[in-house]
C-alpha cells in the first residue's frame, strides 16, 4: 500500500441551477489576463449539449485520455515515437473557434458617437485582436438547449441511445436538460501530465492538486490534447499552458476554492480522500466496464485501522487522516455510493465525482390531472432522461450503477416526504428503502448533507501544512535579516 | 543566424589575410616584382600585349603617378565617381573592371615603382609566371568536379563555378560560368589566372591551398577542351525541381497528418445548416 491523500470534490447535479456564478468567480480571480480571455477553468455546460470546447467528449477527434494495452494504460494521442515525430506540431489541437473567440463591445461608442439620426450601438470586437467581429459561438452557446438542432442533437453521449430516445429529448412535452459544471478533475492518472514532454506538469504529493509549472512549460501544448476533459489551456500571450489550480492559494489558507465558495446552488462538496497509489496502473489499465469500480476500490477507508496505521507510517499527518474521516466526499462516493466520476472510460481516474440528477419523471395527462409517473417519484426507468444517458456520462454505460443511485435518491425523497407530509404509506417507504438497500440513518445523513449543509459541512478543507513542506527545502529564518521571507526567487514572469 | 556568423567569420578571415600582406620579398626579386607576379600578372603584362587588362609597359608615362596609386588602391571608388579614364578603359576591355587587390599603400607604391622601372628597362621581361605545358584534360575535369582532391586541399572549382555539362544540374553559381574562360583569357592568361587566382573572393580561399603546377596544367587543358562547348544555363531545371519538390513536400505533409484535428464547431454548423445556429 502506497497511501496518498487527495483533496477531491463532489458536485450534486440535482442542485445546480446553471447560473454560471462559479465560472465568473473563477474568471475574476484567475483568467482575466491577456492570453487567458478564452479560458474557463470552470465552465457549466447544458446537457444534452456539445460543451466547451465543442464536442470535447469525442476522443475520436480530440484524442485525449488513455486506452488499454496489455492491462496497462497508454495515451491515445501518441506513443514515444509519434510524440517525437509530432513534437513541433501537435496535430490534435482544438482551434480557437472550437472554444470560441472571446469578445467585448465598443461601449465607448455609446457615449462618444457623433450626433446623428440613429442611436449609437456598441459593436462587438474581438477581445484578442480588437477587430470588429461577428459573434458565432460562446463558451456556453448551447446553454439551455439553444441551437439544439446543431449542438444538443450532436451530443456524443447520444451514441448509446436509439432514435426514439433521442427524439424524446427534444419533444416539447418531454423536453429536458440539466447542467454539468466542470473543472479540472485533478486526476490520479492525469493525461495532461503524461503527455507533457517538458515534465512541467506535476501532481502535488500532499494534496493531489495537478499544476503546470510556469517556469518549466515550453509550450509544446501536448497537455491540451492529453487531457480528455480539455481542462488545460494554452495562454497565447505568455506562451505557457495553464489550468485550474484548485485555488490552492485559497485552500492553503483554509478557504474553499472560489467556484465552490460562490456556488449559488451549494452543489459543491470538498474533502480529502486517501488512496492507494500502488493500484493506479492496474485501475487505469483495467478492462473496459470495470474502470470506475476499480477506481473506487483504490480509495481507502479512513476508518480502517490497518489503513490508518499504514498512513501514519508513510508520513500522512494525523490531521489529514482525521479530515479524511470527516470528508463529505468520502461519504458521497464510498459510504453512500451515490457519486460517480465523469467519463471513467477516459482512464485518467478523475477525482471529481457527480451525483446524477434525479430529473422530473414523465407526467401523463389524465383529464384535468397530471399523473406523475406510475409510481410515487416513478421508477428510475421512468425518468425523463434515459438511464442510459447518465450511464454514458458517468459509468461507462453501466446502467445498473446509475439505477442503484437513483433507487437511493428516490428512497431519500420517499422517506422524507413520509416524514414531513405524511401522505405515503409506511409499506411504500419500507419498500423504497429495501430496494435501495439503505436504512433510515443513512437516509437522514444523505438528506442532511444534501439539503441542509453548512459551509463547514460542505467544505472540509484539510490543513495543507505548507509550512512543513516549505521548511523541508527552505529555512524561512535564513533570510530574515536580508530579503526577508517573502521571495526566495526573483519572479520572471515575462509579460 | 548561423549563416550570418559564417559570413562574418569569412569576412574577418579574408580581411585578416589581406592585412597580413603578401609574402615578403626574397633577395633577388624586389617587392614590387613579387606583388606584380602574384596580383597583376593574371590580367596584365609589361610589354607582352594586352590580356584581360591593358599592357602596362609605359603606363607610368601615360598616367599621373597619383592617378595610378589611387586606381590601384581603390578602383571601386574611381568607378563610382565615374573617373573618365577608368570608365574608358573598362569599356575598352569588354566591361572588365579592375578588382580591388587589397594592397597597402606601401605595396601600391612598390608596384608603381616596379612598373616605372620596367618601363625604363630596354628589354621587356616575360612575366614571372611558369606556364605549365601539357596537362590531362580528364584529370582536370576530375579536379574541377571535386572527384580528385587537389594536393593542397583547395576546394573543387565546381563548388562555385559551372562549365557546360559539368553535372546534371550544373555547378555552383556563386562565381561565373567558366566554359569560355580559355577563349576570354587565352593560353597565357588562363595559366596566370590558375597560378595566382587573383580574384578578391578566391584569393583568401586559395591563399593557403594553391594549385600545384600539374593541377594548373590539367585544369587549363580541361578549360581548353571546354571552350569548344557553349555555356548552358541550368537555372530553369533547378527551379522546376525545386518547385516540384516543394509540392511533393506539401503533399507528404498532407498525407502524414491527414488524421489531424480539423475545425470541429465550424464543421458541425456547416453540416447542420444555418437553422438554429443562433444567428439572426
Ligand atoms: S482533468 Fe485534465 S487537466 Fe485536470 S488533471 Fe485530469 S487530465 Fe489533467
Ligand atoms: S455556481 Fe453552482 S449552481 Fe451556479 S452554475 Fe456553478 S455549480 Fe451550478
Amino acid at each position: 500500500m502506497n497511501i496518498r491523500s487527495q483533496v477531491s470534490a463532489v458536485f450534486h447535479l440535482d442542485k445546480c441551477i446553471g447560473c454560471h456564478t462559479c465560472s465568473i468567480a473563477c474568471k475574476n480571480i484567475w483568467t482575466g489576463r491577456k492570453g487567458t480571455e478564452y479560458m474557463w477553468w470552470n465552465n457549466v455546460e447544458t446537457k444534452p449539449g456539445v460543451g466547451y470546447p465543442c464536442l470535447w467528449e469525442d476522443q475520436k477527434k480530440y484524442r485525449g485520455g488513455w486506452k488499454e494495452r496489455n492491462g496497462k494504460p497508454e495515451l491515445i494521442m501518441h506513443n514515444r515515437a509519434s510524440a517525437l515525430a509530432n513534437i513541433f506540431f501537435n496535430p490534435f489541437l482544438p482551434r480557437l473557434d472550437d472554444y470560441y473567440e472571446p469578445w467585448t463591445y465598443r461601449y465607448g461608442d455609446l457615449f462618444g458617437a457623433a450626433e446623428g439620426d440613429d442611436q449609437p450601438v456598441a459593436r462587438p470586437v474581438s477581445a484578442i485582436t480588437g477587430k470588429e467581429m461577428e459573434i458565432e459561438a460562446g463558451p456556453n452557446w448551447d446553454d439551455d438547449l439553444s441551437g439544439s438542432p446543431i449542438y444538443a442533437a450532436n451530443d456524443p453521449n447520444f451514441a448509446s441511445l436509439n432514435e426514439e430516445e433521442r427524439k424524446q429529448f427534444f419533444a416539447l412535452e418531454s423536453m429536458v436538460f440539466f447542467y454539468l459544471p466542470r473543472i479540472c478533475n485533478h486526476c490520479i492518472n492525469p493525461g495532461c501530465l503524461a503527455a507533457c514532454p517538458a515534465g512541467a506538469i506535476y501532481k502535488r504529493g500532499e494534496d493531489g492538486i495537478v499544476l503546470v509549472s510556469q517556469e518549466k512549460c515550453r509550450a509544446w501544448r501536448m497537455c491540451i490534447t492529453g487531457c480528455p476533459y480539455k481542462k488545460t489551456y494554452y495562454n497565447w500571450s505568455a506562451g505557457k499552458s495553464e489550468k485550474c489550480i484548485f485555488c490552492y492559494p485559497r485552500q492553503e489558507t483554509g478557504q474553499a476554492p472560489a467556484c465552490f465558495h460562490s456556488c449559488v446552488g451549494r452543489i459543491r462538496y470538498l474533502g480529502v480522500l486517501l488512496y492507494d497509489a500502488d493500484r493506479i496502473e492496474s485501475a487505469a489499465g483495467s478492462p473496459a466496464g470495470s474502470i470506475a469500480r476499480k477506481q473506487l476500490e483504490l480509495i481507502l477507508d479512513p476508518f480502517d485501522g490497518e489503513v490508518i496505521k499504514e498512513a501514519k507510517a508513510q508520513g500522512i499527518p494525523d490531521a489529514v487522516i482525521e479530515y479524511a474521516q470527516k470528508s463529505p466526499v468520502y461519504k458521497f462516493v464510498k459510504a453512500w455510493n451515490i457519486a460517480l466520476p465523469l467519463h471513467p472510460e477516459f482512464r485518467t481516474l478523475p477525482m471529481l465525482f457527480y451525483v446524477p440528477s434525479l430529473l422530473p419523471v414523465m407526467a401523463h395527462a389524465k383529464g384535468n390531472l397530471h399523473e406523475v409517473g406510475h409510481d410515487f417519484f416513478g421508477s428510475p426507468d421512468n425518468a425523463r432522461i434515459p438511464i442510459r444517458y447518465f450511464a454514458a456520462l458517468l459509468s461507462e454505460g453501466n446502467e445498473e450503477a446509475i439505477r442503484a443511485i437513483y433507487r437511493k435518491l428516490v428512497a431519500v425523497r420517499v422517506y422524507r416526504r413520509a416524514r414531513t407530509v405524511g401522505n405515503i404509506p409506511e409499506a411504500r417507504v419500507n419498500k423504497a428503502l429495501d430496494e435501495a438497500g439503505t436504512n433510515p440513518d443513512e437516509i437522514e445523513a444523505i438528506y442532511r448533507l444534501t439539503s441542509l449543509p453548512s459551509v463547514e459541512d460542505r467544505f472540509v478543507i484539510p490543513p495543507f501544512m505548507r509550512e512543513a513542506a516549505i521548511e523541508e527545502v527552505t529555512d524561512p529564518l535564513n533570510k530574515r535579516e536580508s530579503e526577508g521571507a517573502g521571495f526566495t526567487r526573483k519572479p520572471k514572469r515575462g509579460w | 543566424m548561423i549563416m550570418r556568423t559564417v559570413h562574418l567569420l569569412f569576412l574577418i578571415f579574408s580581411i585578416a589575410i589581406q592585412e597580413a600582406g603578401i609574402l615578403p620579398a626574397d633577395g633577388a626579386v624586389g617587392p614590387g616584382e613579387k606583388i606584380f607576379a602574384q596580383k597583376c600578372s593574371a590580367c596584365h603584362t609589361i610589354g607582352g600585349g594586352p590580356r584581360v587588362g591593358p599592357d602596362l609597359k609605359g603606363v607610368t608615362e601615360r598616367r599621373e603617378r597619383s592617378w595610378l596609386v589611387s586606381f590601384i588602391s581603390d578602383p571601386d571608388a574611381m568607378f563610382s565617381r565615374s573617373d573618365p579614364i577608368a570608365v574608358t578603359l573598362s569599356r575598352e576591355f569588354g566591361n572588365a573592371r579592375m578588382p580591388n587587390l587589397g594592397l597597402s599603400p606601401e605595396q601600391v607604391n612598390a608596384v608603381v615603382d616596379y612598373l616605372a622601372a620596367q618601363t625604363r628597362a630596354v628589354v621587356s621581361p616575360q612575366g614571372p609566371e611558369k606556364t605549365s605545358e601539357g596537362g590531362n584534360s580528364h584529370t582536370g575535369e576530375r579536379l574541377f568536379r571535386g572527384l580528385l582532391i587537389p594536393k593542397n586541399r583547395g576546394p573543387a572549382c565546381m563548388s562555385c563555378h559551372n562549365v557546360s555539362g559539368a553535372a546534371a544540374l550544373g555547378g555552383g553559381t556563386l562565381g561565373p560560368d567558366l566554359t569560355r574562360t580559355y577563349i576570354k583569357f587565352g593560353e597565357a592568361g588562363t595559366s596566370a589566372l590558375l597560378a595566382s587566382l587573383p580574384f578578391p573572393v578566391m584569393r583568401p580561399i586559395y591563399q593557403d591551398h594553391p594549385l600545384t603546377s600539374e593541377e594548373q596544367a590539367d585544369l587549363k587543358s580541361f578549360f581548353r577542351e571546354m571552350a569548344k562547348r557553349r555555356p548552358v544555363d541550368k537555372t530553369p531545371e533547378v527551379a522546376a525541381i525545386t518547385g516540384v519538390g516543394f509540392i511533393v513536400f506539401l503533399i507528404l505533409i498532407a498525407v502524414i497528418w491527414r488524421n489531424r484535428l480539423r475545425a470541429v464547431r465550424e464543421a458541425l454548423v456547416k453540416k447542420e445548416g444555418p437553422e438554429g445556429s443562433g444567428r439572426p
